[in-house]
């Protein structure tokens, strides 16, 4: 139990040393020098910590952050994909609309907010359907996000290049500090509203199955669909900060971007057993693995490095695990 | 072709070799291992054939004999895999591997190039194919008591052992051939290159989805499925996708119920 | 370790020695040796968690033993109350079964042939999960003899039976041992074992104790030995002080669902300050006439009173509300990511108590004051790495922390071991001692005797007699579940 914020500790430590040294040796020239191009010689000129900050960073942390919400209740909801892309949507649309007739602060954070609730709604989808259906939520979620992927390919197909309201918004300094603390405080409600909530107690009980939760007196549906609710609200909110760090200017990047962010979520919460803080720590640390990876290396292993790297860390989980389970329950400072 | 502008051989090789894995996956369902097992060890299969088709390997059958026998092997290799992992991690976790490895594949699939060298004759896919399934199908239907062992490993592990079977062995060795034949039919199917190797992934992930421990119901909805598949694949660009999205967003809702336990 | 020589004549079915064997963590086998002979009834007495299951797994060959030694000299089948197939028909699950060169239709065959020299009636198309506590015995029983055994090994096959249901099985193996099969069981009561067998192995924490022929050893003789020197007492119950009525069910029905008989007509009332049993065999509406008392099961009609309170149709939250408590038998933990500390909280938390790390320490460090559970847990143990006696034991603590006005419990004692039983018997009656009250559901008649002032029996869905429980006894009860009826009177 006392390792866990130790182990977290060191490994923020780690990462954010890894990624100050990505950002001092690489300048923005190198980077058209490396042959990066489509995702990231677009906004060069954005600095590149805000571009990881945005695009990469805040997105997967809130994804991950999602899963372990989810977690809690007992399902693994693998529509997170789905769920950022709906977010993404959303925003785009609800900016797209408000920016000529309300500020830059009011649009950018409407359409967050119109963002988390598309994640929101998209994520109570597996549940209604297993709750008439009565069919697996991780299963109908991971076809549910494929679907979702490839409607965002249609969207994004017939929409072309669109404007780039979003990226330009992120361009002054003050959204972006904006976000990364709103992003923070947000992490430290739900993290504590888990961890020493009443919800948080609820959820876990709920975990247990329906007649058991019933017979503690906690409806079943209504912390299923709490717990959605909320971890697709995370996923919808990260959709919308990646509008604001991508911008609609390179379509495909939504969707890649999207994926890259789920899979490490996935990897992060997975490899520190769902522990908040842990997997908070864990998705820093692979982020900025990506991140790294992603400045030093040409663009198509780039590309490669992005997915290979959480796949591999999901990999390490699956042969691990009872490591992950050992900190989970507590064990490992014992033996 | 047809009044939907479908070519009917065209369709049976795409369509015989999903029949082939949905009756795999009806058959770990059955058995209580996770579905999607053998969809994975198709996506193996593909990524082989894509890899060793770029590989300086002799043109033709023989290029395929290899490839189709590695696929095999790298199909009863994944069983074996997840095997292990579920026994030291527990019965939901290898789904997070699964997600792993459909991502990994789709990436790797972005480094290799479609080739021509292993490229096989649609009647020869045909005929492997068919025999393939009859065999299975035939074995799944008439051996009264496999099936039966199968269904009991299925609904309880321990209760089965107890009245002797071993439980173990069996589901391994159904798991194991189950990849296997999986891992072959997906080479097979990327060679006979009616459809692209990320469209036949999707298929396949879609054909997992629907099956279930009831063959005939899940050959059915196989068959309904990659006919719809088929048919998309003609449908090019922007609608194809709309297409399936459609096409995921209905196999969603039409999975097997998650049992009581 | 060695019995008298009266069976030495006999053939040796089966002997292992030495066996030790360890699971999740826990030491269950610390070198336990048994000798069954061909012929013979063999009882293995032994309290929970003494290590009889996993000492009959591994003598059939469902388990390996880490070290020791296991020679069989015949095939054998083993056969316990959750055995079998439920959603195959009864002719498939025998089908499953495999062995000398027989299967199919021909072991189906030879397992109607059983049934008909046993006089066992059973229908052979229905599906298992839809039969009787015994009829699941007596189908892994066929299944066992058709596939050529010639040892037969059962895990507690008393277990969800009426005395009665017991003495026809025991018939029926006792037939059985005259034609040279060798019977051995387990079972957690040592009046059982000594009725109900030739011979008696005593296991006590993995080690066999003690084999004695039955005939000649006393009861006192065989508890010492299964309990050890420092088992508790029973609690005593005082005559109960009776209040006003707490809870009121009237005419209560619930529609029959598949496998069992539903409620019709049910009504009870419930005064403070006594313990209510209800006696119901498995399937005859007994956990119904539970669930429906708890918002869990809808009413098709009647009407439910917690004081003046209607409570009909009222969801659980609603009843928990009103001072009504739950501990069920089964509580599902399996991937659940639940912790020891949730389960209290969750039923403790009603009385508005501040949740945080001072109160989830003072729970857990509260409950392992009064319970001993056998497998090591703390706060934050995730309740999947528990056993069944360790969530129930939980539960009754976590929801006496609310004093709840009245209690519904499921087959409370069950799996528990003894010194556990002795407390959580004692918390009961203490509860019950200080004006609140309790029903509590179960099979096993002389528990019921031991724990209830009243006892109302439930058969095929119906109320067929309601007992006082120092005027009766456990044939009387047996009866009454099996279908008798009587005028309601107390």
């Amino acid at each position: 139990m006392r390792k866990r914020p130790i182990l977290a500790l060191a490994i923020i430590i780690l990462s954010a040393l890894a990624t100050l040294a990505a950002a001092y040796f690489i300048s923005p020239e190198s980077i058209d020098a490396a042959g990066i191009n489509g995702l990231l010689s677009g906004m060069a000129n954005l600095g590149i910590l805000k571009t990881f900050l945005l695009s990469l960073l805040i997105p997967s942390l809130l994804s991950t952050l999602s899963f372990c919400v989810l977690s809690a209740a007992g399902s693994v909801n693998l529509a997170v994909l789905g769920e950022i892309l709906a977010g993404y949507f959303a925003a785009s649309r609800t900016l797209a609309l408000l920016l000529p007739v309300a500020g830059d602060i009011a649009a950018v954070s409407v359409s967050l907010l119109a963002g988390a609730a598309a994640g929101a709604i998209f994520s109570l989808i597996p549940v209604i359907i297993k709750s008439i259906l009565n069919i697996n939520v991780t299963e109908s979620g991971l076809l549910l996000s494929v679907s979702a992927l490839f409607l965002s390919r249609y969207l994004l197909g017939n929409e072309g290049a669109g404007s780039a309201e979003g990226a330009a918004l992120a361009d002054s300094d003050i959204t972006a500090i904006c976000i990364a603390a709103a992003a923070a405080l947000l992490f430290t409600l739900t993290a504590a509203m888990l961890l020493k909530g009443k919800t948080g107690v609820k959820w876990r009980v709920a975990s247990l199955g329906r007649k058991e939760s019933a017979i503690k007196g906690i409806s079943f549906a209504k912390a299923l669909f709490s717990s959605s609710a909320v971890s697709g609200a995370l996923c919808g909110l990260a959709g919308g900060v990646i509008l604001l760090g991508i911008g609609n200017s390179v379509a495909s990047g939504a969707t890649q971007s999207s994926a890259e962010c789920s899979l490490i979520a996935l990897a992060a919460a997975a490899l520190a057993a769902f522990c908040p803080a842990l997997s908070t720590a864990l998705g820093l640390l692979l982020s900025a693995l990506c991140f790294t990876a992603g400045m030093l290396l040409s663009s198509e292993a780039y590309g490669a490095i992005h997915i290979i790297i959480p796949a591999l860390a999901l990999l390490a989980f699956a042969v691990l695990n009872h490591c992950g389970r050992r900190i989970a329950s507590g064990k490992g400072a014992k033996e | 072709m047809n009044a939907f502008g479908l070519n009917l051989h065209t369709a049976a090789v795409i369509i015989i070799p999903m029949l082939i894995i949905s009756l795999s996956s009806s058959a770990c369902a059955k058995c209580g291992e996770n579905r999607f097992l053998p969809a994975e060890a198709a996506f193996a299969g593909i990524l082989l054939h894509r890899i060793l088709g770029s590989a300086s390997l002799p043109d033709g059958i023989a290029a395929f004999s290899v490839t189709a026998l590695s696929a095999l092997l790298a199909g009863a290799l994944i069983a074996l895999a997840y095997i292990f992992i579920r026994r030291r991690a527990g019965a939901q976790k290898p789904l997070f591997v699964i997600s792993a490895t459909l991502f990994l594949s789709v990436i790797l699939l972005g480094f290799t190039e479609e080739s021509s060298k292993t490229a096989l004759d649609n009647n020869t896919v045909l005929i492997i194919a068919s025999a393939l399934f009859i065999a299975i199908s035939a074995t799944l239907i008439f051996v009264r008591k496999l099936r039966l062992s199968m269904k009991a490993a299925g609904e309880s592990c321990r209760s089965a052992s107890d009245m002797g079977i071993k439980t173990e062995r069996m589901t391994v060795a159904v798991a194991i051939i189950a990849c296997a034949v999986s891992g072959a039919v997906g080479a097979l199917a990327c060679g006979a290159g009616a459809i692209t190797a990320e469209k036949l992934m999707l298929m396949i992930l879609i054909i997992s989805a629907v099956s279930r421990e009831r063959l005939v119901l899940s050959a059915l909805l196989a068959l309904c499925a990659s006919f719809a598949c088929a048919y998309i694949r003609i449908i090019e660009g922007a609608d194809g996708n709309l297409a399936f999205t459609i096409l995921t967003a209905v196999s969603a809702i039409l999975m097997p119920r998650e049992r009581k336990r | 370790m060695t019995a008298s020589g009266l069976k030495d004549e006999k053939a040796l079915a089966l002997s292992a020695e030495g066996i030790y064997k360890q699971d999740k963590g826990r030491q269950t086998l610390r070198g336990a040796s048994v000798m069954i002979h061909c012929g013979e009834i063999h009882a293995l007495l032994g309290d929970s968690g003494s290590g009889k299951a996993a000492l009959m797994r591994i003598l059939a060959g469902a388990d390996k033993p880490d070290s020791g030694k296991v020679a069989a000299g015949s095939k054998s089948g083993l056969i316990s109350p959750e055995g079998g197939i439920g959603r195959l028909s009864v002719a498939d699950n025998l089908r499953i079964y495999s062995g000398s060169g027989v299967g199919g239709n021909k072991l189906v065959k030879l397992a109607e042939k059983y049934a008909a020299g046993f006089g066992i009636e059973l229908d052979f198309t229905a599906r298992f999960s839809s039969l009787d506590s015994l009829d699941r015995l007596y189908v892994q029983l066929l299944g066992a003899l058709a596939s050529g055994a010639r040892l037969l090994l059962f895990i507690k096959p008393l277990y969800g039976l009426a005395v009665q249901q017991a003495q026809e099985l025991f018939e029926t193996l006792y037939k059985l041992s005259k034609d040279n099969y060798a019977v051995f069981y387990s079972t957690d009561v040592a009046r059982d074992a000594l009725v109900y067998s030739d011979r008696c192995t005593v296991l006590y924490n993995g080690t066999d104790v003690k084999t004695f022929m039955s005939k000649e050893a006393s009861l006192a003789e065989a508890e010492d030995a299964m309990l050890g020197k420092v088992a508790e007492a029973f609690p005593l119950r005082r005559p109960p002080k009776l209040g006003e009525p707490v809870y009121t069910a009237q005419n209560l029905f619930v529609a029959p669902q598949k496998g069992s008989y539903g409620v019709s007509n049910v009504s009870l009332m419930v005064y403070s300050g006594e313990i209510v049993g209800i006696a119901s065999l498995d399937g005859n509406g007994g956990m119904e006439i539970i669930e429906s008392l708890y918002g869990l099961k809808r009413l098709k009609s009647g009407r439910i009173f917690a004081e003046e309170l209607e409570i009909t149709g009222c969801n659980s939250a609603k009843i928990r509300e009103a001072g009504i408590g739950m501990i069920p038998d089964v509580f599902g933990s399996q991937g659940s990511s639940a912790a020891v500390v949730d389960l209290l909280l969750s039923s403790a938390s009603d009385s508005r108590r501040r949740l945080g790390k001072k109160a989830a320490k003072e729970l857990t460090d509260g409950f392992l004051r009064e319970f001993q559970p056998l497998i090591p847990l703390q706060a934050n143990t995730p309740l999947s790495m528990l056993g069944s006696p360790e969530i129930k034991m939980l539960n009754l603590y976590g929801e006496l922390q609310r004093e709840p006005k009245m209690l519904l419990l499921h087959e409370p004692l069950r799996g528990l071991d003894w010194n556990n039983a002795c407390r959580f018997a004692e918390k009961l009656i203490a509860a019950r001692d200080h004006g609140n009250s309790a029903i509590v559901l179960s099979s096993n008649a002389d528990m019921l005797l031991g724990l209830c002032d009243r006892i109302i029996v439930v058969s095929s869905g119906e109320i067929t007699a309601q007992l006082d429980s120092e005027l009766t006894d456990e044939d009387e009860i047996g009866a009454y579940m099996m279908g008798a009826r009587r005028d309601r009177t107390v």
